[in-house]
């Protein structure tokens, strides 16, 4: 790092206005019998910017600027003065002593950006309000270095990020720390280096945030996403500082962070939570976080994103637990995370964790029908109009990610464990966040004061597989029964997708969602089995199973709100329809399997809806009897349903009104179509099926109703679901109820690709289901 | 995506698929092959149905009701209309199904054949069928599925909705299943064919 800039630094005191004051009797009675000085600062400081540089001057780095720096009074930070008081004091057992007042105080950031997108584009505006107290006390640490304690206090906070004249406010926090025997010192780390090294023996800290909405002004409760609070507390916590960064100048950071469990003998202990009406909890948190080579580097010229900032890690590792999770005070039990991020080789590419973060809005502008993907699949318009409605001077943020993580996640149920085994996941992509006037929505109907995030999702290409599920401990049978529960075991997409969030869910505070998302190139797995999984040598193993393969999943969503009320996580589903079409359905190898031909699923819903709560109900399993201790005598399995999930869906299927209409329900299987070789005398890869080729058996046009005539669709699909963990014999205890009035589906069609369509069924008509059914899912034994 | 799944299933067993009797020596060698085994019960209509007797004029109702001959039906019923020409547009249905069926041990998993190794299980049939080397998705039927109060009726009727006006229909054969069905093999669903 140079330090050319720390004259501007500096100079800031220049600015300042500084007096000896009094101290008042508070104060005074603080510090009785002790010597020292008081200081009152009335701040009023300008900046015109500030920069950071880790150029070399030849190969990589440039230059960080923050701009248009302001300190002073919220009321206004340009003319009016911000007041502190400082008691500082000495003496000869605690050292330094310095006791703060600070009065509201405003820190202003005009832009921030990055070196050449400098003067043309920023990451935003920032404004962070405050007000409170600080105690300080730096000593001599044995055997060397300088111990730290310190006490803050915060409150009456704001933070606020800006762009193109739109504000992301977080409003009216409170922040509250204690940092215990912090020694800091220059320390041997080996190899002939030294770092600037932080031992923390203890950092305890408490956070709020009332609200957080889109507006400059003070968040209302319709327009919120609601409120946040965390309690974390640290034990042993080690940092490490050194220059250097991963190309060239730079900062090189190792780390270890460990939660200190004694706070979880109280009622929460380290918490998150998230309130709207009511709270979702991950309490009693443990476990410990190592970094090892967080690098900070200015980089350059990256092909979508140019000079930027580069954050890198070589590996994070450990493990978070959760021992209390709730949902509106329902217990879904305790989660883990084991978690290994570090570089990773996936068919001869590397994958590193990385972020590249640059100022503007990268892809703006951007026609998308050149993207010949995009374009294929018909997606490219929705793209193109997103960003539209940015320009190359638009601030914002801009990411890069990839990533490359190992983990296991464990679900824990009244004492029994269900363990994701061995999570792989990689991938990479480009993501654009920035802040918007209302009427740019997706359709431009949105009020123009009803501003929202802007998420832009660019090539995502994501990858991701698990060995299967185990019950018990890590030794038991790998064991599948993710397909009962809708979710693919192995998978592979390319995303892109136009999001909007806004504050405010169906009722008071809350998420709103608009978003058109399409998922390309996609391989999902329906089931898979590991051969030889159990021989000792992983080399052995071979994946076979049932894939979707050559999925396109075009996905568009409408005023879809999240809320969490005294029912759960309740989000209802607003308009969403959705074109899923499979050009494979692989037998064995999920590329080159067998393919018993092609998918294509549509889906047009209003109205839907689907609550996740905790907890689920009490049962036996195997027997019948209404308490564990009757169950055990008859031979069965207690399911306490004090802990679990249930999952509540309303599925409201939309009638296609007109042939012409393109949303609509229905399923379509074609096969016997005609391949086009390419040219390619032996190579598939390139091969594709004629379009318009092959037979098709399409259950078309499929709606719900009442039961009662085609036009009342209030009931539709209801299903609950609820998910134990039982014992390892047991395994995984899923209930379920369906229920439905009416289901209806229009026809069943056999279309010929040049001879017409025939109707094989003229109508089919489900009434009046209430199927309750309670599967055990375990090994094979 | 239940539904979506629930669907592709039906496409497969509608496509190929063939039985495999199952033996000692093949139930060992399944274990530790991941997969999955599943155990429960299945309860259609215990009660009754969604439809009430307020909502569709004592038609459809609790099956209390109905033992009560307050209401006309209670089960779940599943209806198809073959034709759409004047006249012949009646409807075919599986009507009033209600009742409960368990069973253990249905297993599924995806399965490489190898007809060297399976020789016991298929006596050449492998080969004969030329799914040698394929991987076929494995569907171990329980050895016993138990019915308790399962019934059905197959009727014809002049309507869709058992609530439309001028709706009649005709029974033609009623089941009541009690008891126990013993299931012995594997199902094998695998692609053949032009895909």
């Amino acid at each position: 790092m140079q330090i050319k800039y720390l004259l501007p630094l500096l100079s800031l005191s220049a600015f300042s206005q500084a007096e000896l004051i009094g101290l008042d009797e508070s104060s005074l009675e603080s510090i009785s019998g002790q010597t020292g000085i008081g200081i009152n600062i009335d701040k009023l400081i300008s900046v015109g910017s500030i920069t950071y540089s880790d150029d070399n001057g030849v190969a990589s780095g440039g230059e960080l600027q923050f701009q248009n720096i302001n300190i002073g009074s919220p009321s206004d930070v340009a003319n009016t003065t911000a007041h502190s008081q400082h008691f500082i004091d000495v003496d000869g057992t605690t050292g330094l002593f310095i006791d703060s007042l600070f009065e509201p105080t405003r820190v202003q950031i005009g832009g921030i950006s990055v070196g050449n997108h400098i003067g043309t584009r920023s990451f935003g505006s920032l404004i962070f309000d405050f007000e409170g107290t600080n105690t300080l006390q730096i000593g001599g640490a044995t055997p060397s270095g300088y111990l730290f304690n310190s006490t803050t206090s915060f409150k009456n906070s704001d933070f606020i990020w800006s762009t193109n004249g739109q504000s992301l406010h977080f409003d009216n926090m409170t922040f509250d720390s204690v940092i215990t025997d912090m020694v800091l010192e220059e320390k041997d780390v080996g190899g002939g280096e030294t770092a600037l090294v932080l031992d923390i023996a203890g950092f305890d800290s408490s956070q709020t945030i009332a609200g957080v909405c889109f507006s400059a002004s003070d968040c209302l409760a319709t327009q919120s996403f609601g409120s946040y609070a965390n309690h974390i507390s640290l034990v042993g916590s080690h940092i490490e500082l050194q220059g250097g960064g991963r190309e060239g100048p730079g900062i090189n950071i190792n780390s270890q962070f460990t939660f200190d469990i004694t706070d979880n003998a109280t009622t929460d202990g380290n918490f998150v939570a998230y309130t709207d009406d009511a709270s979702i909890k991950f309490a009693k948190l443990s476990g410990i976080i190592n970094t090892t080579g967080f690098t900070f580097d200015i980089g350059r010229a990256e092909t979508n994103l140019g000079d930027h900032i580069a954050l890198q890690w070589d590996e994070v590792s450990g493990n978070i637990k959760s021992d209390l999770v709730e949902i509106a005070g329902n217990k879904v039990g305790a989660i883990e995370v084991v978690f290994d991020f570090s570089d990773g080789v996936h068919e001869a590419v590397t994958y590193q964790n990385k972020t590249l973060l640059a100022p503007g809005v990268a892809f703006a502008q951007y026609d998308f029908i050149a993207d010949t993907k995009l374009a294929a699949a018909g997606f490219d318009s929705y793209m193109t109009d997103f960003y539209s409605k940015v320009n190359a001077t638009s601030d914002g943020i801009s990411l890069f990610n990839e990533w490359n993580l190992i983990a296991d996640i464990l679900y824990t149920d009244n004492g029994n464990t269900l363990i994701v085994d061995n999570y792989q996941t990689y991938g990479s992509g480009y993501t654009t966040l920035d802040i918007r006037s209302g009427d740019l929505s997706l359709e431009n109907t949105n009020d123009v004061n009803e501003s929202f995030l802007a998420i832009g999702v660019k090539d995502y290409k994501v990858n991701y597989q698990i060995d299967g599920l185990k019950v018990g401990n890590d030794t038991s049978e790998l064991q599948g029964g993710y397909e009962l529960l809708g979710l693919s075991p192995e998978a592979s997409f390319t995303m892109n997708a136009a999001i909007e969030i806004r504050g405010g869910g169906a009722v008071g505070s809350g998420v709103t969602f608009d978003g058109d998302v399409l998922l390309s190139d996609g391989n999902f797995a329906l089931t898979k089995s590991i051969l030889n999984y159990n021989d000792g040598n992983a080399l052995n193993d071979k994946t076979i199973g049932v894939y979707l393969d050559g999925v396109n999943y075009e996905y568009h969503f409408r005023n879809l709100t999240l809320d969490v009320d005294a029912d759960g996580i309740k989000l209802a589903l607003g308009e969403l329809w959705s074109d899923f079409t499979v050009e494979d359905v692989r037998f064995g190898d999920k590329k080159a399997g067998n393919s018993l031909g092609g998918l294509e699923i549509k889906q047009y819903q209003k109205g839907s809806e689907l609550i996740i709560s905790g907890g689920s109900t009490d049962q036996c399993i195997g027997a019948v009897a209404g308490n564990a201790a009757d169950c055990t005598t008859a031979s069965g399995t207690w399911v306490d349903g004090s802990e679990g999930l249930t999952l509540k869906s309303k599925q409201l299927l939309q009638k296609r009104l007109l042939v012409t209409d393109s949303k609509e329900n229905s399923i379509a299987w074609i096969a016997n179509r005609t391949v086009n070789d390419n040219g390619t005398p032996g190579d598939t890869s390139d091969d594709f099926y004629n379009v318009n080729s092959g037979q098709r058996l399409k259950l078309d046009n499929i709606y719900t109703t009442d039961g009662l005539n085609d036009v009342d669709n209030t009931f539709g699909i209801q299903s609950t679901t609820q998910l134990d963990v039982a014992d390892s014999k047991t395994g995984l205890v899923i209930s379920n109820n369906l229920q439905i009035k009416e289901l209806n589906v229009e026809s069943l069609q056999l279309i010929h690709p040049t001879g017409g369509t025939d109707t094989l069924l003229h109508g089919m008509r489900l009434h009046n289901l209430n199927l309750s059914s309670t599967l055990n899912v375990a090994p094979i034994p | 995506m239940n539904f979506k799944l629930l669907m592709v299933i039906c496409l497969f067993s509608s496509y190929s698929y063939g039985f495999e009797e199952i033996t000692d020596i093949e139930m060992s060698n399944v274990s530790g092959q991941n997969g999955v085994s599943i155990s429960g019960n299945l309860n259609f209509n215990e009660t009754g149905g969604p439809l009430t007797a307020a909502d569709t004029s004592n038609v459809w109702g609790t099956c209390a009701e109905k033992a009560s001959a307050t209401v006309q039906r209670c089960g779940t019923r599943l209806s198809a209309k073959l034709n759409d020409d004047t006249g012949l547009d009646g409807w075919i249905a599986l009507d009033e199904l209600t009742g409960e069926l368990s069973f253990e041990g249905l297993t599924l998993r995806s399965r490489e054949i190898d007809a060297t190794a399976d020789a016991a299980n298929f006596g050449g049939d492998a080969a004969d069928s030329s799914i040698d080397g394929m991987t076929v998705l494995e569907i171990g039927l329980p050895n016993q599925v138990k019915f308790k109060d399962f019934k059905y009726s197959i009727v014809t009727s002049s309507e869709g909705r058992p609530t439309d006006i001028g709706y009649t229909q005709q029974t033609r054969i009623g089941i009541d299943f009690n008891g126990t069905v013993n299931m012995q093999g594997n199902l094998l669903v695998f692609p053949t064919g032009n895909p």
